[in-house]
């Protein structure tokens, strides 16, 4: 019984390796990092989505579109503390920017959606240093 | 000559590349300003915007009328300093920023419908999305701005790489110019000493020909003799100018000048053969225009050279009878100088070397104090300082006028004719000046 506990959290871990890891090979951003969010586009506020696919539809969309998602995500405060769960590297590619950017998966462990998790961009993300 | 002009080409052209490099550089500085400028108002768009959104914010916590009017004014800027931005985006033909601005003027227009308006208006009534709202608008209208400073960076950039091209094309363009000018400025000056030098040679050749055959005066009975020659100046070459006073006789002189066409050694060897032939044949025969008729034949048959032709006056002086017979083969320069004036001595045959003509002999009594002058065409052909030439009216007018000794009227004339020409000769001059005095009785 011992054994196939192990075995199952052998999987669980070769999971977490080979779902994620590799994904936040190329990334800036390690999973674990403890980092604040702060927009780095004029307004400090970040938006934090429910699915990489719609933050990539906000980066990549119209006005129009942009307006629409709206609904899908939380306006974290600028500031606000947050764990990386994850990260994909160079998803996004924002409309009126060059070059592309990491999607990342967050916890944040501050402010108004305490606990909830969600996805942001890299560049919206600074690390911390000290302890949180 | 070439090289001086080489030079003022080379320096003009320097000159203008610098001049032109000049403008080059003005209107370099001229669009990076405007670029610059249009940089700028790009970031006053921004802080507009930005004004508007927290001026309305503003007014939503407070009510306080004052923001309201803030966002008034922020706004009409935001339209002004737009116009001006696209203005100058227009003028440097940056034509994908214009897209963004015009995608940036809808969006703000938007904004002010959806969000600023109805919040101005009814700022009890704000939405609960309000704050995301807002967010999207900046995070869009920011992308925008983000995009078009890429773009008017790129074009400042692409501006700054044309003009340096520009540049390399100029220096290297006038580089090569001046070293094109430069070698053929060598070149030429290098073919000009090497002709400079054979003219020198010549010149030096011809010299020692004419010191060789010149002829000195010798004293005739009842006569003072003046003589005088000038060399054409350095620069030109040397003619072949010729006089001759030769004693036949007790009472008998030959007197002899002459002008032969062309120039350098050929003509300086010429007036050799002339001076010599034209003695051997007065020694025998006193009929000048015998003497030419022969000499003309003589001429003939010695030289070959179709463009060689001999204008010349040959007259036989009876010292004691005081009488000139002469014979001139197309050679007017000659004058008797008498106390009622000066009489220009009538020519009495072609050119030698042209044609077989008989020349005939005029005789010419002259009385005590009269003077024969002879001299070459550097006298009649003489120009003054513009370009006019003294003929043979102006000749007589400076014989009348000149000092009545032979010697000294002989040195005043070549004086006159170098003053006349600003001490510039143009072509060779020989003159002979022989006054008669009243014969000595014979003696007892």
């Amino acid at each position: 019984m011992r054994r196939r506990i192990l075995a199952a959290c052998a999987c669980v871990v070769a999971l977490l390796v080979l779902g994620i890891a590799p994904a936040s090979a190329n990334c800036g951003l390690r999973t674990g990092s403890r980092v604040a969010l702060y927009g780095s586009f004029g307004d400090p506020d970040v938006f934090v989505w429910e699915s990489r696919f719609r933050l990539e539809s906000y980066q990549t969309g119209s006005f129009d579109i942009d307006q629409s998602l709206l609904p899908h995500a939380r306006l974290a405060s600028p500031g606000t503390r947050a764990l990386v769960l994850a990260c994909v590297p160079r998803y996004v590619h924002p409309k009126y920017r060059s070059t592309l950017d990491d999607a990342v998966l967050i916890k944040l462990l501050g402010g108004k959606y305490r606990g909830q998790t969600g996805w942001v961009m890299a560049s919206d993300l600074r690390v911390m240093l000290g302890r949180l | 000559m070439f090289g001086p002009i080489a030079l003022g080409i080379a320096l003009a052209f320097a000159i203008q590349g610098s001049f032109q490099a000049r403008a080059e550089i003005a209107a370099t500085f001229d669009r990076e300003t405007r670029i610059q400028q249009a940089q700028l108002t790009i970031e006053e768009l921004l802080r507009l915007q930005i004004d508007q959104e927290n001026s309305v914010r503003g007014y939503t916590i407070t009510r306080d009328p004052f923001y309201a009017q803030e966002y008034q004014a922020s706004a009409q800027q935001f339209e002004q300093k737009e116009s001006t931005v696209r203005q100058a985006l227009k003028d440097q033909g940056v034509d994908q920023a214009l897209a963004g601005l015009d995608d940036y003027d809808r969006t703000q227009q938007s904004w002010r419908k959806n969000v600023a308006q109805p919040l101005l208006a009814h700022p009890d009534s704000v939405p609960a999305d309000l704050e995301k709202r807002n967010k999207a608008y900046s995070d869009y209208e920011n992308s925008i701005v983000d995009e078009m400073r890429g773009l008017v960076e790129q074009k400042s950039q692409q501006l700054i790489r044309d003009t340096l091209a520009q540049f390399n094309y100029t220096i290297i363009g006038r580089s090569a110019w001046l070293v094109l000018f430069a070698l053929l400025a060598m070149l030429f000056n290098a073919f000009s000493s090497r002709a400079r030098k054979q003219l020198d040679e010549e010149r030096a050749t011809t010299a020692i020909l004419e010191r060789a055959y010149i002829s000195r005066v010798v004293p005739l009975p009842n006569c003072d003799v003046g003589s005088a020659y000038a060399s054409a100046d350095q620069a030109l070459a040397v003619g072949g100018d010729l006089f001759d006073v030769y004693r036949l006789s007790e009472s008998l002189a030959l007197v002899l000048i002459a002008d032969v066409s062309g120039k350098g050694v050929d003509a300086a060897v010429l007036t050799a053969f002339i001076k010599f032939t034209i003695r051997a044949i007065a020694l025998r025969r006193r009929e000048p225009g015998a003497i030419l008729a022969e000499f003309n034949t003589a001429f003939a048959q010695t030289v070959d050279n179709p463009y060689l032709f001999v204008s010349m006056l040959v007259g036989v002086l009876d010292t004691e009878a005081l009488v000139l017979r002469y014979a001139s083969a197309g050679h007017d320069s000659a004058f008797v100088r008498r106390s009622s004036g000066v009489q220009q001595l009538a020519v009495t045959g072609p050119v030698l070397g042209v044609m077989e003509e008989p020349f005939g002999t005029q005789a010419v009594h002259l009385e005590p104090g009269d003077t024969i002058v002879l001299a070459t065409d550097g006298l009649t052909e003489a120009r003054d300082r513009r370009g006019k030439q003294l003929r043979e009216k102006g000749a007589m007018e400076l014989i009348e006028r000149a000092d009545p000794q032979p010697q000294r009227m002989c040195d005043e004339l070549v004086a006159r004719i170098r003053a006349l020409g600003r001490n510039r000769m143009r072509d060779d001059l020989a003159i002979i000046a022989i006054r008669v005095r009243e014969p000595e009785a014979p003696n007892a």
